[in-house]
């Protein structure tokens, strides 16, 4: 879907939650990217917000309030970010198992450039290349329907990152796709799209139809 | 594999067996249950409301709970709340309609209550009910029991598992055992009324021997 407005992406992902709800809409997943934003979950932990929010303008970039789960984190170019909008229910996983599904699309994705990444300790959501961060979730499940979803860093501008205490954990770094291999990336689309992949072989989602504004998965060829 | 359930747990109830479900989600008697796995206990007007073992097990470690405020309306099937979990939100809805007139403050420093204690310390809102009529909409033990079972069972098979679950292999060993304690007592009644009788024979029919 390319950048947009972090805003913009939270209203079309509620209306997609209760097109889901209804069953309008098969399983559906957004990929795109956001202009720099920082972005708060529902305990709102503003206190990991290192600079005062006038500040944030001069850096170029917004806060934003959400109803997700996690700590403060950070969104930028050059950060593939995936949000699922499907319905756990449907496919009978809970919160749990789903979180680890997604940590462990990433950390497929990531082996993908020969990069060993795991799923964090307990209570260290997200993934973990050694004691730095590369992957980062936050998630709401309303009605078994999930939204928000995954950030995955490929190249962002990591100065970002020192301005928060990226979601609640201090004295752990930040990393990115870039800095972990020495081998030639391919555009970022390309590893979007095989994020993609690698989620959809995961979740057991057979077919793939792709839409110039995301992609939308039909739940059929479950391995149950 | 349900109607495997059914004879199983009907034979436990006959024989009036408690099962303990260890590693497997408990269901309480005498609490109604919504299919988004919250639980209700109604007493008199007044109705206690949280998520049943099974909802916490799936959620992992609550480390937040929103509470609604005291005095605020839910109604049946609407969320009132939600908890966060590994990094996830989930809505908590609510089985009944009514007004809000108790929130479990304890859950905004011990969040971990809700899964250690989902039926009884992790309650998480009283409610004065509205409309009572509801309850008879919601499952009660038995059902959600059943489709519980169902719903983990599909969960179980995704993982390389033997033809039978756990819990049915130990419900049928609990029988069997069970019987096969009352043949061992039985025997030896027998065994003792035989000896005695031997005795009584020896005494009063010494003239025989």
């Amino acid at each position: 879907m390319g950048t947009v407005n972090y805003l913009d992406a939270l209203k079309l992902q509620e209306k997609l939650v209760a097109d889901r709800k209804t069953s309008k809409i098969a399983d559906t997943v957004l990929s795109l990217q956001h202009p720099p934003t920082y972005t708060l979950g529902k305990r709102r932990t503003d206190h990991n917000l290192l600079i005062p929010e006038s500040e944030l303008k001069k850096i170029g970039a917004e806060l934003c309030y959400t109803q997700r789960g996690g700590d403060i984190t950070f969104h930028g170019p050059h950060q593939a970010i995936l949000y699922p909008i499907i319905s756990l229910r449907d496919i009978g996983i809970g919160a749990r198992n789903y979180v680890e599904k997604l940590e462990l699309s990433m950390i497929e994705l990531a082996s993908l450039y020969g990069v060993r990444a795991c799923a964090g300790q307990k209570g260290e959501t997200g993934v973990w290349v050694g004691e730095r961060k590369i992957g980062a979730i936050g998630v709401r499940i309303s009605y078994g329907i999930t939204s928000h979803g995954l950030a995955f860093n490929i190249d962002p501008d990591l100065s970002y990152f020192k301005h928060i205490v990226p979601c609640g954990i201090a004295d752990k770094e930040v990393t990115s796709l870039r800095k972990e291999t020495d081998s030639v990336l391919p555009t970022e689309e390309v590893i979007q799209e095989q994020l993609i992949s690698c989620f959809a072989r995961l979740f057991g989602y057979s077919n793939l139809i792709w839409r110039e504004k995301g992609s939308i998965l039909s739940d059929n060829g479950e391995n149950r | 594999m349900a109607s495997r359930l059914l004879w199983a747990s009907r034979a436990a109830s006959y024989l009036r067996i408690s099962v303990f479900h260890r590693g497997f989600a408990s269901v309480v008697k005498d609490l109604k249950y919504l299919d988004s796995h919250e639980w209700v206990k109604v007493e008199g007007n007044s109705a206690t409301v949280g998520i049943t073992d099974h909802a916490q097990d799936h959620l992992g470690d609550v480390v937040y709970v929103e509470l609604p405020e005291v005095g605020a309306p839910v109604s049946h099937g609407s969320s009132f709340g939600a908890v966060e979990s590994v990094k996830a939100t989930s809505d908590i809805n609510s089985p009944i309609s009514g007004k809000v007139v108790e929130v479990n403050e304890e859950l905004n420093s011990s969040p971990g209550l809700i899964n250690s204690s989902p039926y009884d310390k992790g309650w998480i809102i009283k409610v004065e009910v509205s409309n009572s009529g509801e309850l008879n909409s919601l499952m009660d033990a038995d059902k959600s029991h059943l489709s519980l079972f169902i719903h983990s069972n599909s969960e179980l098979a995704a993982t390389p598992s033997s033809g039978m679950s756990s819990y049915d292999i130990h419900l049928l060993l609990t029988v069997a055992y069970r019987c096969f304690i009352a043949l061992m007592v039985i025997m030896y009644i027998e065994v003792l009324a035989l000896g005695s009788m031997l005795v009584v024979n020896y005494f009063i029919g010494l003239h025989v021997w």
